[in-house]
């Protein structure tokens, strides 16, 4: 491991700080998606923690599947509505999640599943109230263009599937001064024309049942050395913290679609490593190097544009994807996400100190509110140990208190005028005795 | 060239233009270097302002540097010819790659045909040319199934043996060697760029190639939209995709004096030349490349090659055999004309306008002034332009380029304040006109 010293450009080359234009705010709803038949949100003796956890990361979305045509017993719905109930608990909004019907291609399916979620809609109204629910999400469609997980699905038959299940869904939220927070098509975002599906189904839909546009995005599917992926686990692990540019582009490239529609740009799903087998993926999410991935692709989405974000996932049982445990144990990611969310807030004004005068392996953000706070994150993308001078940002200069993330825990630390780090990491700059 | 304005008249910000315009010259090579209208074709080439000629060797028909140095000689003399600087792809080689005593083969190959080079002309030019090693590695069909960490030992040994043969003439300097030539269809094709960077030698980079279409399929085929419409206004849509992976290898690459360039583009790359021939060589084929240009010019990238210059039946080419341009060669002649390397130039539209329009303006030397504006959309599109140059709202010429002229540049003045393009179409307002263009 070497260590780099990373002197001050100097004063004197420095401009003074520039403040972004009053209109480049946050806008990016920070949120989480619950694990396959997670249900510990609702029934789990660690309920309440649970729910602290995820109110405390400052969780605006989570994301649930639900399956609308399962037997609609008693039991069934009391166990949705126990985790909808919980995830308001939260302070969250949720993004209630279809998948496409199976068939997919037998009309009397798709009938049946379109009135299904309309049904669950309509259950949803008479249990919270129509002004609870027509501020939630609903999303239809899982990877559509994937042949993994909707085997063979064309566009056109996706599209008929969405309008009809929209409309169901619309007519239980009854009539709206806006349009009904109703979106799609979560496109797996490792198949070479996902632009394709998002571009059609912005084109091609009537906009008036879409209020948002939704894309998953992971770093990688592959394990080291297969399918032509580096086997050097070094290499492997620098490459993959090098994608999350992508981040960056795809929102921007879906804003671009989106700019004055009124439609919200939403990455649904992310994370770094999608492989399903805990032994090769968990090390890649779940660590701090997950934590850096995740952070890192925080920023991206931010300067991308991006209306909202849904880690993959907040909790899970058991499995390579989970920022808590079913006990609400906090991985490395859990931490960063709760560091940022709590600090970096919808609405602040940001900038990107470090896009004027880069530095290799870092990356920034810095927000603040009209009150005065002013707060940075900081992440290191890198094993080596690197020391830089603050005052080469002038943005980031007179921020003297760190909160420093480790792999279980935030150190405060109070700084001069240089910052450290010794591998992975990510601070919080800010200049309260409080954060 | 220091003008001394950092904005418009009306606030756009302004930076200096330093893209360098430029060709593939490739399997049609033999009418470019040899045939009976060469000098037609490079005449036309110069009137495009071509910097940098890519040409092939050991792929694409290639003459074959041992066995027919005087075509290959012909070949990148044509290039000189055209005013432009030769960039030379080693394309491949049919060889096993794990193969110690291939790979020193090709190297030696590649290091001798540069010294023959510098024998040939002046090795005070011949260093400044580019050199790039394989083609697409990233694709098995075109680079031949080549991994990475094979890739890597291959691009060393060409890059070393390249900087001994220009040696006298580097005074220690790098040569301009490059890669990876980089397919933009596969999902990871940046990786081979971040490996470039991070597991090559810093010494033996020059430059950052890297390939992009939006398509390959034709309509109705793997799951693409079946009409031909759709697929026209989605891959038009995605000409933002040229100044995004501009933007990601600009990343990659910041912090170090490394060129990044397009060394491929066009609108489609189908396998049958009647299919991509309607999206390249048609009226469609020029708005797409125009956007494409103003994509380049916004990223800051340093050189762009179109797919292909001259063209002998194969569905890509700006000019045919007999030198005859398609549309696609009059848009792109409209921006390197009226946007020059070294003026200041800003983009004008944001916003929701930006997908039915797209413009970049541009101040040159004694005030000159341009507008090269592209309508994105097929439908008959309005849009005054008061408000993206205002020092041109009142008169000048307009130039445009649509359904209306046939895809030919028809010469107009500009009165109105109002540019009407008759579904896609490509446009100029100047202040100024380029030598010739009135006749």
């Amino acid at each position: 491991m070497c260590t780099r010293k990373i002197q001050s450009a100097g004063a004197e080359k420095c401009a003074p700080t520039q403040w972004p234009d009053r209109d480049q705010r946050l806008r990016l709803r920070y949120g989480l998606n619950l694990g396959e038949h997670w249900k510990n949100l609702a029934f789990g003796p660690l309920r309440e923690e649970l729910i602290t956890r995820i109110r405390d990361a400052g969780t605006a979305l989570v994301r649930v599947f639900l399956d609308p045509t399962s037997d609609a017993s008693t039991d069934c719905w009391r166990e949705c509505a126990a985790l909808l109930g919980a995830i308001q608990q939260t302070g969250a909004t949720p993004m209630i999640a279809f998948s496409c019907p199976v068939p997919w291609n037998d009309s009397a399916a798709v009938q049946k599943f379109s009135r299904a979620c309309g049904e669950l809609a309509g259950r949803c109204r008479a249990r919270w109230g129509s002004h609870a629910i027509t501020s939630w999400f609903w999303s239809i469609g899982d990877e559509p263009n994937s042949p993994w997980t909707n085997e063979g699905i064309t566009f056109e038959a996706y599209r008929d599937i969405y309008e009809r299940v929209a409309n169901a869904i619309r007519q239980e939220l009854g009539s709206l001064e806006e349009r009904p927070r109703i979106g799609g098509p979560c496109v797996d975002g490792f198949q070479p024309f996902w632009f394709d599906w998002i571009w059609r189904f912005a084109e091609e839909v009537d906009n008036s049942l879409i209020g948002f546009v939704a894309w998953n995005r992971y770093g990688e599917w592959r394990e080291p050395g297969g399918w032509s992926a580096p086997a050097d686990p070094d290499v492997f692990e620098r490459l993959l913290l090098s994608r999350t540019s992508e981040y960056w582009s795809r929102a921007k490239a879906v804003a671009s679609l989106l700019e004055g529609r009124g439609i919200l740009n939403i990455c649904s799903e992310l994370n770094a490593h999608s492989h399903t087998d805990p032994t090769i993926s968990s090390r890649f999410n779940q660590s701090l190097f997950g934590a850096v991935y995740y952070a890192s692709s925080l920023i991206d989405l931010m300067r991308g544009g991006a209306d909202g974000e849904l880690l993959w996932a907040g909790a899970c049982a058991l499995g390579p994807y989970g920022a808590l445990s079913a006990r609400g144990e906090p991985t490395p990611t859990y931490l960063a996400k709760r560091l940022i969310a709590q600090n970096v807030r919808f609405g602040d004004r940001i900038l990107f100190p470090l896009d004027r005068d880069p530095e290799a392996q870092l990356d920034a953000v810095l927000g603040f509110d009209d009150t005065g706070r002013r707060t940075a994150i900081v992440i290191h993308r890198s094993r080596d140990a690197v020391q830089v001078q603050l005052d080469r940002w002038p943005e980031l200069a007179n921020l003297f208190r760190a909160s420093l993330l480790c792999e279980s825990c935030v150190r405060q630390e109070r700084l001069g005028d240089t910052l450290s780090f010794d591998g992975y990491g990510i601070v919080l700059l800010h200049d309260e005795e409080n954060v | 060239m220091a003008l001394g304005k950092s904005k418009t008249g009306n606030g756009v910000p302004l930076t200096p233009m330093r893209l360098q315009y430029g060709v593939n010259e490739s399997d049609s090579w033999w009418h470019f270097a040899l045939g009976p209208n060469r000098e037609r074709l490079w005449e036309r080439l110069r009137e495009l302002d071509v910097q940098i000629v890519r040409l092939f060797l050991f792929d694409k028909h290639a003459p074959n540097a041992v066995l027919d140095w005087p075509s290959l000689r012909a070949y990148i003399q044509a290039a000189l010819n055209v005013g432009a600087t030769p960039f030379l792809t080693f394309a491949k080689f049919n060889r096993p790659f794990d193969d110690a005593r291939a790979v020193r083969w090709f190297a030696e190959q590649c290091s001798e045909i540069a010294w023959s080079c510098t024998e040939e002309w002046p090795g005070e030019n011949v260093k400044n040319w580019y050199w790039c090693v394989w083609n697409e590695p990233n694709n098995d069909w075109i680079g031949g199934g080549i991994n990475f960490e094979h890739y890597r030992v291959v691009y060393e040994q060409v890059a070393r043996g390249i900087a001994r043969s220009l040696a006298p003439w580097l005074n220690g300097n790098a040569p301009r060697v490059g890669g990876p030539s980089v397919e933009g269809f596969q999902p990871f094709w940046l990786d081979w760029v971040w490996r470039l960077l991070n597991e090559v030698d810093d010494s033996l980079i020059g430059f950052v190639n890297w390939h992009y279409y939006p398509e390959w399929r034709a309509a109705g085929e793997a799951a693409a939209a079946s009409d031909l419409e759709t697929m026209q206004n989605l891959i038009m849509a995605q000409a933002q995709q040229f100044g995004l992976r501009a933007t990601q290898v600009g990343r990659l690459i910041r912090g170090r004096p490394l060129l990044n360039i397009c060394g491929e583009w066009n609108a489609h790359s189908h396998y049958l030349p009647a299919v991509r021939k309607r999206f390249n060589q048609s009226l469609f084929g020029a708005v797409y490349g125009a956007a494409a240009l103003v994509q380049f010019l916004r990223s800051g990238i340093d050189a762009e090659m179109v797919w292909t210059g001259t063209d002998d039946a194969c569905g890509y080419g700006i000019l045919n055999a007999n030198a005859e341009p398609t549309p696609l060669y009059h848009s792109k002649r409209l921006c390197s004309r009226y946007v020059r390397y070294g003026d200041q130039i800003g983009f004008p539209i944001v916003g929701p306008a930006k997908r039915e329009w797209d413009a970049v303006v541009s101040h040159g030397a004694n005030e000159r002034r341009s507008l090269f504006l592209v309508h994105l959309a097929d439908q008959p599109g309005r849009l005054p332009i008061e408000n993206l140059e205002p020092a041109l709202a009142k008169a000048g010429y307009l130039i445009k380029l649509d359904a209306s002229t046939n895809a030919q540049p028809v010469l107009a003045p500009f009165r109105g304040g109002k540019i009407e393009l008759d579904g896609f179409g490509v446009a100029v307002v100047t202040n100024e006109l380029a030598p010739g263009q009135a006749d």
